[in-house]
């Protein structure tokens, strides 16, 4: 899933410009890889939602 | 029955088979356990049967790093310890916490769950709580914890009346260790016996008179700070030649950091779980093995009808069918908000330590520095375990959850309005088979030393997240059956 301009979801937890706890491949591996993120997001306002919510 | 230390004259020895030092949970538990088998024992606490501000002083001390709770009142010095400040929450360790921290192999206990499962029956008797502590998955990751309640036992008032009746259990209160005499003799080491001041008075205002006792074993339950103190002023006091290893004790220290992590919305199915208390997650025992994670606990507190109407509207501009779902649950009272608070797990750091001060208090031992500082690896804890909670919210339709900033924003600081810590004092006298690794061995004797033990949470090498009475408690009990078994 990609960013939409319209809502502004973006793929993964990482809000763009800011320095991450995780990075990279690290935030994705802890998490269990991007396939299992599925589809949930963390939306820019930081809600983390389902993309069902949409 | 209590015996007045203040009428004994200076050079006293009582003697006893069993001299317990502390009358907290650990202490009394103990002490109780012994008497009701048939032992003899002596109970020494050093402070009175009431709260004195004068008692309560001699916890004074400083603490270097983040800031801390005054150490003068995160604890107590009186009969029944600081089970007076409990707030009564008990959950038994998991199995997968006495395994240790991964990454870590000095957080693993000498001792399986197994160890521990014998006393929970009985410890559940003594804290007044059922003993069973059902669990229920709510996902591939997450599961629905429980705690049990106690009343709280304050353990100064329900021993109380057994301690004036007992014939078997004396108790000398206003009497503080001060000192240990080793014997001289050939082989390990041992404890002839304890040297103790007994203040007449409100802080010794109508003098002091010092004693000692005489036991087969002495038992130090004094506290999460105290017991290190403690031994570390008694091993000075013998040239550090006491204990084989001067520099682990008071060393890995921890302490429960809590603290609230993000809002939540839950849903429709999940709305009857306010009833009496908040309810708590966990992240499943795989999930942590696999992430390498501490263990943590998410408390979901729920928030005003106000709070919820305010998070739906919130939503229902960034994604308008759930906000919606949401706006409808709320005026059917199947949506509510809440707040999420983190209770996590420490882990132990070599530099977060007890170690005497330069000051000494007015009984001449050395007062308290405490070393302690959230560890940087904590962020990593705390976000990864938040964000995981929320997506394992998401994905099973429990509710919805927005961490604040600072979770997901490592250069944001740990927020500085509260102390985020629990009055959870824990580690410092580590248990570990290995003397250079731990101060006490898997029975809570403490190595190279034949007659002395330690009770209480100083001997936890790692923390879990489950608030520590209930692992205090059958830890004594577990104790107990080693010093005397029962019948």
């Amino acid at each position: 899933m990609r960013a939409t301009g319209k809502t502004g979801v973006r793929t993964g937890f990482w809000r763009p410009g800011r320095r991450s706890v995780l990075t990279g491949a690290a935030a994705l591996a802890l998490l269990g890889g991007r396939g299992l993120w599925g589809r949930v997001v963390r939306h820019r306002s930081g809600w983390v939602l389902h993309e069902r919510d949409l | 029955m209590f015996v007045a230390a203040e009428t004994f004259a200076d050079g006293h020895v009582e003697r006893a088979r069993t001299c317990v030092f502390g009358s907290g949970p650990a202490g009394l538990t103990l002490a109780y356990t012994l008497a009701e088998r048939g032992e003899d024992v002596l109970l020494v606490e050093a402070g009175g049967a009431e709260w004195e501000f004068e008692s309560q002083e001699l916890y004074q001390g400083r603490v270097e790093g983040d800031r801390y709770f005054l150490l003068e009142d995160c604890r107590l010095r009186v009969f029944g310890g600081t089970s007076g400040h409990w707030g009564g929450y008990c959950r038994p360790l998991d199995a997968h916490d006495l395994a240790g921290i991964p990454g870590h192999p000095g957080t693993r206990w000498p001792i399986g769950v197994e160890a521990l499962q014998p006393y929970l029956a009985a410890a559940a008797e003594i804290l007044e709580i059922p003993g069973e502590f059902p669990e229920r998955e709510a996902g591939p990751d997450l599961v629905r914890t429980m705690y049990n309640y106690s009343p709280p036992v304050r353990f100064g008032d329900k021993y109380r009346d057994y301690c004036e009746s007992s014939d078997r259990l004396r108790v000398c209160l206003n009497s503080a260790l001060v000192g240990m005499e080793p014997d001289a003799g050939a082989g390990e080491t041992r404890i002839r016996a304890a040297e103790i001041v007994t203040e007449r008075g409100p802080g010794g205002a109508e003098g002091r008179v010092r004693w000692r006792v005489e036991a087969e074993r002495f038992v130090v339950c004094l506290g999460g700070i105290e017991n290190s103190r403690l031994l570390l002023w008694i091993n000075e006091q013998n040239g550090r030649a006491l204990l084989p290893d001067h520099d682990l004790i008071g060393r890995y220290w921890m302490e429960h950091p809590n603290d609230s992590v993000g809002e939540t919305v839950l849903l429709a199915d999940q709305a009857g779980l306010f009833v009496e208390r908040p309810t708590h997650f966990t992240l499943s025992g795989s999930y942590q093995q696999d992430n390498a994670l501490p263990n943590v606990v998410f408390e979901i507190n729920e928030e005003s009808y106000t709070k919820a109407k305010r998070l739906a509207a919130d939503i229902l501009c960034i994604a308008p069918p759930l906000g919606q779902r949401l706006l409808d649950g709320i005026d059917k009272k199947l949506v509510c908000a809440a707040r999420v608070r983190c209770q996590w797990e420490q882990v132990p750091d070599p530099d977060n330590r007890v170690v005497l001060g330069d000051t000494p208090d007015r009984l001449g031992i050395p007062q308290v520095a405490l070393h302690w500082r959230n560890n940087p690896s904590e962020r990593r804890t705390i976000a990864a375990s938040t964000l995981a909670l929320a997506r394992a919210f998401a994905e099973q339709d429990i509710g919805r959850v927005k961490p604040f900033d600072w979770i997901v924003d490592d250069s944001l600081p740990f927020p500085d309005d509260e102390v985020i810590a629990s009055y959870h004092h824990m580690g410092g006298t580590r248990m570990s088979a290995d003397p250079a690794a731990g101060v006490v061995d898997p029975d809570l004797k403490v190595h190279g030393v034949a007659n002395l033990y330690v009770g209480g949470s100083s001997v936890f090498p790692s923390s879990g997240y489950a608030n520590p009475t209930l692992t205090i408690v059958q830890l004594a009990l577990r104790l107990a059956d080693h010093l005397r078994p029962a019948a």
